[in-house]
């Protein structure tokens, strides 16, 4: 049994600064878990509270039916990966693999055994009696890793292990760790600030904000269906246009569903504007272009100038509406007192007999 | 760098080098001249034919094997007791949050500016009453303990990411093994040359030894040798002075330039 349950977990530090109050978090056994969250969010504290590496102010941490909370991090059948790889560096690869295999006080022939497994997994044997220092951060990250293996844990947990890699070798280590995870069929509990990672590799992200857990589920799930507004600009590349309209709530919409042209059956909102800065991003360009609705991020494949004017189309369908506490609303109230505002706006006009019938009846 | 300033840097340097080796050579040589060419005026910087029957005189004279042995007793076990007190003490600092840890190490600071001549009533006084006036204990003990070594490898230890001690608790690695097999190995320049520092200053020190002991059977080989100033009243042999002189210092010179690479390393590069 490998999943992990947090109850009401609180981290207070002793300079009396509470990080993280009564956290219920539930890891699913095997999955690909990714804690994402701004810096200073909470994550990389509930990370090592898991780990044991962090006190718990209060509450209860279960890895299975185990109560670790008050467990030293050795004894908690968890393997860790560091941020700065934490390699000790003063010993070569293979005394790195080994240490923590002899205090576990494996028989002699199984650590020689691990040792080799390990460094084929990630194809450094060429490299077993290398001093780190001689080795790159790809190289080193990956001695990390099977060192993390070579312990067979049930659980691993990963404090941003990619961000001090360059982006190729990023994108690389992410189909690795991806490869990693279906083979070695343990948990993975996956720290970084960065959603791209998160998309990319988790079966489950749980983002976090100020020390709670803002929403949890598939990547699809979070991008698809927001449960607030935290979620809605944090996940996405870029994260979701908004419109905040005062008293009422805010109107969410993402980059790539701003069009140029006026579809058929046409029901929303459309805003003329200017463009005012335009980034090439291979085969989609990001324009930001300044409407009455505020500065529109759109995403399309055209070719648009700098200082072009442009109407842009917004369908309905594609629009999310958050309420003044800034959750997710389907509300229909809510929905059409937005939409009048949005009408009031200067070079905004709503089409769409719904909402218009409402406005005026 | 234009060419004047290259030149001026030369300059510089030898000037400096002459300043710190003259005397050097200045003990050398007269080591090795004859009672007369000693006291000579006007000076020879080498003598005629040296005299290395001088060493040989000095030797005996001093009872060069008893005291050598009394100084490395006492400076090997405050070295050994300094690894033991102060090594701890600044993992501590480094990497340990603890109660007052900020006014300790503040404590420790000010220790570390206050000069010998302010502590050493106190530590008399206590030495006296524990009744090791005169034994080694006296010179040993209150040494053991070095506001420099705590000052010093506290701030090697704090180079040294946490990162590294919490992957060494993932691998269920004792505190002791932490501190022995990592901060240690990883520390290691810093660690010599704070005990090459300690080994020096205990290795030459007169003034505690002086302080602390009476009789001739825990004394130390500065003491004997500063003793030959005034063997004979009104006569002073300065060739089998500095003879002695360098037999006191020949082993600590041999210590340094063994430890020299290490020195270097700790204060240009510090903790890759």
């Amino acid at each position: 049994m490998s999943s992990i349950r947090l109850e009401k977990v609180t981290k207070t530090y002793s300079n009396g600064k509470t990080v993280i109050e009564n956290l219920e978090l539930e890891i699913k056994e095997r999955s690909f878990t990714v804690l994402l969250g701004p810096s200073g969010c909470g994550k990389t504290t509930a990370l090592r509270m898991i780990a044991g590496l962090e006190e718990v102010s209060a509450g209860q941490i279960y890895i299975g039916d185990r109560n670790v909370t008050k467990m030293e991090p050795g004894d908690r059948g968890i393997s860790m990966v560091f941020q700065n790889y934490a390699i000790y560096p003063h010993m070569t690869v293979r005394k790195n693999i080994e240490f923590g295999l002899k205090n576990m006080k494996i028989v002699k022939e199984e650590i020689a055994k691990r040792v080799i497994q390990v460094v084929n997994m990630v194809g450094l044997k060429d490299y077993l009696n290398a001093k780190p220092s001689t080795l790159s951060g790809g190289q080193r990250q990956r001695i990390a890793l099977s060192r993390a293996m070579s312990k067979k844990p049930q659980v691993f947990l990963m404090d941003e292990p990619l961000s001090n890699l360059d982006a190729k070798l990023r994108n690389q280590m992410r189909g690795e760790l991806i490869d990693l995870h279906r083979e070695l069929k343990s948990t993975f509990v996956f720290v970084t600030h960065d959603q791209i990672e998160a998309m990319t590799m988790a079966t489950n992200i749980v983002i976090f904000n100020n020390g709670s857990i803002m929403q949890q589920g598939t990547p699809k799930e979070v991008y698809e269906n927001p449960a607030n507004l935290f979620v809605a600009t944090f996940i996405g590349d870029p994260g979701m246009n908004i419109v905040e309209l005062p008293k009422i709530g805010t109107i969410g919409y993402r980059a790539h569903k701003v069009k140029l042209k006026r579809a058929f059956d046409f029901h929303g909102v459309s805003a003329s504007g200017m463009v005012i800065t335009k980034e090439m991003l291979g085969m989609d360009h990001l324009y930001r272009i300044a409407t009455g609705l505020g500065t529109v991020l759109m995403k399309c494949e055209e070719e648009l100038n700098i200082g072009e004017q442009v109407t842009l189309y917004i369908s309905e369908k594609d629009m999310y509406y958050f309420d003044v506490n800034e959750q997710r609303s389907r509300d229909i109230m809510l929905i059409d007192t937005a939409f009048h505002r949005l009408s009031l706006m200067e070079g905004v006009t709503v089409t769409g007999d719904h909402v218009i019938g409402n406005v005026h009846g | 760098m234009s060419y004047a300033a290259k030149v001026l840097r030369i300059l510089l340097l030898i000037t400096l080098v002459l300043v710190f080796v003259f005397p050097f050579v200045w003990m050398l040589s007269t080591s090795l001249k004859t009672y007369l060419e000693s006291i000579k005026f006007p000076p020879d910087i080498l003598p005629k034919v040296p005299q290395f029957v001088n060493y040989y005189k000095t030797y005996v004279r001093i009872h060069f094997l008893h005291y050598a042995m009394n100084s490395v007793i006492v400076t090997f076990s405050i070295v050994l007791g300094q690894l033991l007190v102060c090594i701890p003490a600044a993992y501590a600092f480094a990497k340990k949050k603890f109660r007052f840890a900020g006014l300790f190490f503040a404590i420790i600071l000010i220790d570390l500016v206050l000069p010998a001549q302010v502590t050493f009533v106190p530590i008399y006084v206590l030495v006296s009453d524990f009744g090791w006036l005169d034994t080694y204990w006296a010179m040993i003990i209150p040494f053991i303990y070095s506001s420099f070594a705590i000052f010093f490898m506290t701030q090697a230890f704090k180079q040294i990411p946490d990162e590294l001690l919490d992957a060494a608790r993932m691998d269920k690695a004792t505190e002791l093994q932490i501190i022995v097999q990592l901060m240690l190995p990883i520390a290691k320049p810093f660690v010599l040359t704070a005990m090459l520092f300690t080994c020096i200053s205990k290795w030459n020190d007169y003034f505690w030894p002086l302080i602390l002991t009476n009789s001739e059977s825990v004394r130390t080989l500065p003491m004997t040798v500063k003793g030959m100033i005034s063997d004979t009243p009104g006569l002073t042999h300065w060739n089998e002075l500095m003879a002695g002189n360098m037999m006191l210092i020949i082993p600590i010179l041999v210590l340094y330039i063994a430890a020299n690479r290490f020195i270097k390393n700790a204060f240009v590069y510090g903790i890759k």
